[in-house]
């Protein structure tokens, strides 16, 4: 069953009062704010779709996470290693939109709260994030895919909704 | 989805106090290695009583002096693992015998005949009597003579370059057994902190020794492991002044000096990472109260005045002056770990500080207790924050933390590289 905007908002609030609503609609919500997964506070932003799916009264969500502040940047090791696990944000190249789940699974669906998701998988990208740069290595699991499924699915999202 | 409130370290909450503390693991004299020095304390002072010996029936106390006394060994080497472990022997001896004849006695004493098992090891020095083993560590051991009438074992302590007329020798009044004891009241044991200190020592033990069998086992004693906060301090201050002073010439700033500055200041702090930019900025301002009055820092034994603990270092106002820089930038980087960055600033810094490998080490442990869960799907994290929780499992000594704690649903990270 596929949860409503208000009750993410809901939950949200619950469970990450710092990840404040900056924008609500019907279609769209969107939270922003700090975590700080070891010592560094990232400033990010979660943008949530609400999209209509193929039967009646069905629809999807779909979530977009981005860092705001401080920028993604590559290792000072090795500059020429591009950052792992990020989709192309087509609407804000500065700011790509991180890959947090396999798509076409069930680890992210309409059914879940993004508080128990979406933000905790943040949180999870970052601490590797930041691990990868200080020792080349992504600590987590995942496959960093060079074929262009998933970045179709980032710019389907494209055609979709409207810039920010 | 399962919620909980799960034990996470409280003394650990900060990645810079995971990483602060297995770097002071890392350069720290381990369990075993404490073990094997005890051991070797135990057999040297039975060579030196042997009935043939010249000091037969003349040791009246043989005990450990210095960072041995106070727990705080650290490697000497950047790149090795060799320690320097101090020792007393309290000699029975005619009170005014002379620094050279109570030097050469000594060294006599441990040398013995040609063939003997310490003949080749052990090297005359100033004020003691080195005995230099095959892996590294080395015994100092330094012979001193009660003062009659005086405070607990306060003592003459001996000062003679060999091959040199024995007139040139001197006696100094010291007393490092009242050091050390003034020295360990004064350290709290945080509870929580001590034992969780204790857990990773023997935990990085275990992963170090996994297979070797210890050829020279000895009685369990007192871990060495259990540490007040301000003592690791101590040894990352030691650590820290070993890379600086590592490529200059001359004196560095005696481990003594640094104890005593260390233990003047406690401060009670509620992490490592406080406790060390606490101490920092007292040193420098100690340092600075002296440079400011135009004076070289003069610090004494706490336990006997005329113990002058500054008698070698700073020769001159040159040697402060280098000091104080050292003590700046040493505030500044701290500070900035405190008030938190990046990992590989994080690590940046602590490399500078502390050194290549001990960081190294450090940091790819820390990658690993928090990747090994996330790879697994075990992931937790605190809500509010999203703080990554490290797994209670490989840290003993928790309390329950009053954030909420969570289980991370499992998940896959997906997609491309980006190439900007």
């Amino acid at each position: 069953m596929s949860l409503s905007i208000p009750r993410q908002v809901e939950r949200m609030q619950d469970d990450w009062p710092h990840l404040e609503v900056v924008e609500q609609t019907r279609q769209l919500v969107r939270w922003e704010g700090p975590l700080r997964p070891h010592s560094q506070r990232h400033d990010i932003r979660i943008s949530l779709y609400r999209e209509r799916g193929s039967g009646r009264g069905n629809y999807r969500l779909i979530p977009e996470v981005i860092v705001m502040n401080p920028a993604l940047r590559r290792r000072r090791d090795d500059p020429n290693d591009p950052i792992p696990h990020l989709y192309r944000n087509w609407r804000d190249p500065d700011h790509p939109m991180l890959c947090l789940y396999r798509p076409n699974t069930r680890e992210w669906h309409a059914g879940r709260y993004v508080a128990g998701t979406i933000v905790p998988w943040t949180s999870e990208w970052l601490a590797c994030y930041e691990i990868w740069l200080a020792t080349g290595r992504w600590p987590g699991a995942g496959n960093v895919r060079r074929d262009v499924s998933c970045l179709t699915t980032g710019a389907s999202l494209r055609g979709v909704h409207p810039a920010p | 989805m399962t919620t909980a409130t799960l034990p996470v370290t409280q003394v650990l909450a900060k990645t810079v106090d995971v990483l602060l503390a297995d770097v002071a693991i890392r350069v720290q004299l381990s369990p075993t290695a404490y073990d094997k020095a005890v051991a070797r304390h135990e057999a040297i002072k039975r060579w030196i009583e042997r009935a043939k010996s010249p000091l037969n029936g003349c040791v009246e106390h043989f005990y450990p002096q210095g960072s041995m006394a106070t727990r705080s060994t650290i490697a000497s080497k950047l790149r090795t693992d060799e320690f320097d472990i101090d020792i007393v022997a309290a000699l029975l001896l005619a009170a005014d015998t002379p620094a050279a004849a109570v030097l050469d006695l000594l060294c006599e004493a441990i040398r013995a005949e040609p063939g003997s098992r310490y003949y080749d090891m052990a090297e005359r020095r100033t004020r003691c009597i080195t005995v230099h083993y095959a892996d590294g560590m080395h015994l100092d051991v330094t012979p001193l003579l009660r003062r009659p009438a005086t405070p607990e074992r306060e003592s003459w302590l001996f000062h003679h370059r060999e091959r040199t007329s024995p007139e040139l020798g001197e006696r100094l009044i010291a007393n490092p057994y009242g050091f050390a004891a003034w020295f360990n009241e004064r350290m709290p044991l945080d509870h929580d902190f001590v034992q969780m200190y204790e857990a990773r020592s023997l935990a990085y033990e275990r992963t170090v020794l996994a297979g070797l069998v210890d050829d020279d086992p000895v009685p369990p004693q007192e871990h060495p492991g259990r540490k007040s906060m301000a003592v690791i301090v101590l040894q990352l201050l030691k650590r820290w002044r070993n890379v600086q002073y590592d490529l200059r010439t001359g004196r560095r700033p005696p481990s003594i000096l640094m104890s005593k500055l260390v233990a003047d200041n406690v401060g009670h702090a509620a992490t490592l990472s406080q406790e060390l930019l606490h101490q920092s900025r007292q040193m420098l301002a100690a340092f600075r109260h002296w440079q400011a009055a135009g004076q070289r820092i003069q610090v004494a034994n706490p336990c006997c005045a005329a113990d002058v603990l500054t008698d070698r270092w700073p020769a001159s106002m040159s040697d402060q002056s280098q000091f104080i820089k050292d003590l700046s930038a040493l505030v500044k980087d701290v500070q900035r770990l405190v008030e938190g960055c990046l990992l590989d600033e994080m690590k940046e810094i602590l490399i500078n500080l502390f050194g290549e490998e001990p960081t190294g080490a450090a940091v790819d442990a820390y990658a690993e207790r928090i990747g090994e869960p996330i790879r697994a799907g075990r992931g937790r994290h605190e809500t509010g924050s999203g703080r990554i929780v490290v797994p209670a499992a490989s840290v003993a000594g928790v309390v329950a933390s009053p954030t909420p704690v969570r289980a991370t649903p499992p998940h896959r990270f997906h997609g491309d590289s980006w190439e900007r």
